[in-house]
């Protein structure tokens, strides 16, 4: 009896992610991991509030970048995963994390159905559960977790920032008194940076040590393949989105995957050190791009200056990502 | 039981390695504690920890004790920024609590891990996987941190018992006298830092470590101590 307590323990604290315990509970397992580099053009915007300066002066996330410290804009991987999920929302999917959840405790029905769903009903529920991972914690009581497969640390621009104080007009008051408002925004034009890192082994699979009943693996794939393909759509799409003003629409120039076997390569990291920004264009100095493992999957010729290279299908690159 | 000595070279976009007492804003160590690099060997391994509030799992108690470890901070300067972030359902109510994280910019580490020789996950039948696997995304303490790891590989190294140390790894302040002004030497940086030794909530133990900042710095030592070397490198155990 106490063998067994001990064991159940056991079950609750660790899981293991290696190919026999995948195998065991029915699961796909690819051992393959994935670093995924976009890069964004923007018309000059502010894209990511600091968050520190007010309702009325709202200036952009600027940090000190490398050991010369100098000042960039960044963009937090927060803001990133809102886009993307506005994104799937916008193609029909169900996402969790949702900006209407500001709400106040108890007043919403769905709300309260939703907080009694299990793990494995939130992962096939909800694109942003499964992929971005999810975390409760409760005062007292047992958190729940769920690691994301999707990682991301933000997006920082290629350049100092030139940033510039633009004058806008509101006509709602940002101090709810009557009348309209005045605001200040800072804002640069910019070329961004990011990188996300996919562990395709984690997507539409809920860890547990104990055995799991009645996994179809078929159905898993299926949704796997599904939702990576959501992702890279919104890799390139969702940063489009309207976030308030015409000028707020960063285009995505340049989309690239690399796929490697146990491990996730270097590629964000070699090619940010080998990028040079000129004027309105960017310049990759190496041959980076012609390496095995690595999948272009948007380069546009009028904003990156690249080695002739080809273009990989979407499709391609998820079945690459799954296969086993 | 024997061990065995594995190096990392390790950098990242960013690190948060949140001090424990440190709620709404969450400033950061500058150097991984040791929970967060036995997090790290066990990311690469594909172990992972379920989230159990102020409770660790056996696995980390017991491993915590079997692993000694080594940290050199490489960059020349520590830069860092808080970021602003609303975080959604904090305190289960639904509302967006605002906190303030500090994230070091672009670091850069040495790790060294001394393992047991014979263990099931640990042990040098493991060296392929423990070298070249990453089936979690290795992080710098936090998911919003995932980290590079530029050079895996295994190290010989050679024990001794000496009363002084030039090394890049931190040191523990307990055990230095003073800086050894007569060994030549670039000019010398360092910071002086609090670091938790065990993991949080299990006999919360904190001590002092110089943190050489991107060179060898030169120490007298109080009384003779087990000093480990390897190449260039000198260096003591956590």
């Amino acid at each position: 009896m106490a063998k067994k307590k001990e064991n159940e323990q056991k079950n609750i604290e660790i899981f293991s992610l290696n190919k026999g315990d995948f195998e065991k509970n029915g699961y796909p397992f690819s051992g393959k991991r994935a670093v995924v580099v976009g890069i964004y053009y923007s018309f000059p915007s502010n894209q990511n509030a600091s968050g520190s300066s007010g309702t009325n002066a709202i200036s952009q996330k600027i940090i000190p970048w490398g050991e010369e410290a100098e000042p960039r804009v960044y963009i937090s991987p927060f803001a990133l995963k809102r886009r993307i999920r506005d994104y799937w929302s916008k193609s029909g999917e169900k996402v969790y994390v949702r900006e209407d959840r500001n709400i106040e405790e108890g007043k919403n029905e769905e709300e309260s159905k939703t907080e009694k769903k299990g793990m494995k009903e939130l992962v096939n529920e909800y694109i942003d559960v499964d992929l971005f991972g999810y975390m409760k914690a409760e005062s007292g009581k047992e958190g729940t977790t769920r690691p994301g497969p999707i990682t991301s640390w933000g997006a920082v621009s290629l350049e100092p920032v030139h940033s510039f104080v633009d004058f806008n007009t509101c006509i709602y008051s940002t101090t709810e008194k009557e009348g309209g408002s005045i605001i200040n925004r800072g804002i640069s034009k910019e070329f961004y940076f990011t990188s996300f890192f996919i562990n395709p082994d984690l997507i539409s699979v809920v860890l547990t040590n104990s055995k799991q009943e009645g996994v179809d693996k078929n159905k898993v794939l299926e949704m796997k393949k599904e939702r990576l393909n959501l992702f890279l759509d919104g890799m390139k799409y969702a940063m489009q989105k309207d976030t308030g003003g015409p000028r707020d629409k960063p285009s995505c120039v340049f989309l690239a995957v690399q796929i490697e076997d146990s491990a996730y390569g270097d590629f964000d990291k070699k090619l940010f050190k080998n990028i040079e920004v000129k004027g309105d264009k960017v310049k990759i100095k190496s041959d980076l791009l012609k390496e095995e493992g690595i999948h272009i999957l948007h380069l546009d010729n009028d904003f990156v200056e690249a080695p002739n290279v080809k273009k990989s299908e979407l499709d391609e690159v998820v079945d690459s990502l799954l296969s086993q | 039981m024997g061990y065995w000595a594995v190096e990392f070279e390790v950098e990242g976009w960013l690190a948060n390695f949140r001090e424990a007492t440190a709620v709404t804003t969450q400033t950061t160590h500058t150097i991984p504690p040791k929970s967060a690099l036995l997090g790290f060997l066990f990311a690469k391994i594909g172990i992972g920890r379920s989230y159990i509030r102020d409770s660790w799992p056996d696995m980390y108690k017991e491993y915590i004790k079997k692993i000694n470890v080594a940290v050199a901070f490489n960059n020349k300067k520590k830069v860092s920024f808080f970021d602003y972030v609303l975080y959604a359902n904090a305190g289960g109510k639904g509302e967006l609590k605002p906190t303030f994280v500090e994230y070091l910019v672009w670091p850069k580490y040495t790790f060294i891990y001394l393992l047991p020789e014979e263990d099931e996950y640990l042990g040098k039948q493991n060296k392929g996987a423990i070298l070249n696997n990453e089936l979690f995304k290795v992080s710098l303490g936090s998911n919003e941190a995932p980290a590079q790891i530029i050079r895996a590989r295994e190290i010989k190294i050679n024990e001794k018992e000496a009363e002084k140390i030039n090394t890049k790894f931190i040191v523990n302040r307990e055990f230095v006298d003073s800086l050894d002004t007569t060994s030549p030497t670039n000019s010398v940086s360092f910071i002086n830092e609090y670091l938790p030794l065990s993991l949080p909530n299990e006999d919360f133990n904190v001590s002092k470590f110089i943190v050489p900042i991107g060179d060898k710095i030169p120490l007298n030592l109080k009384s003779a101590k087990k000093i480990y070397s390897y190449d260039e490198n000198e260096f003591m155990v956590i």
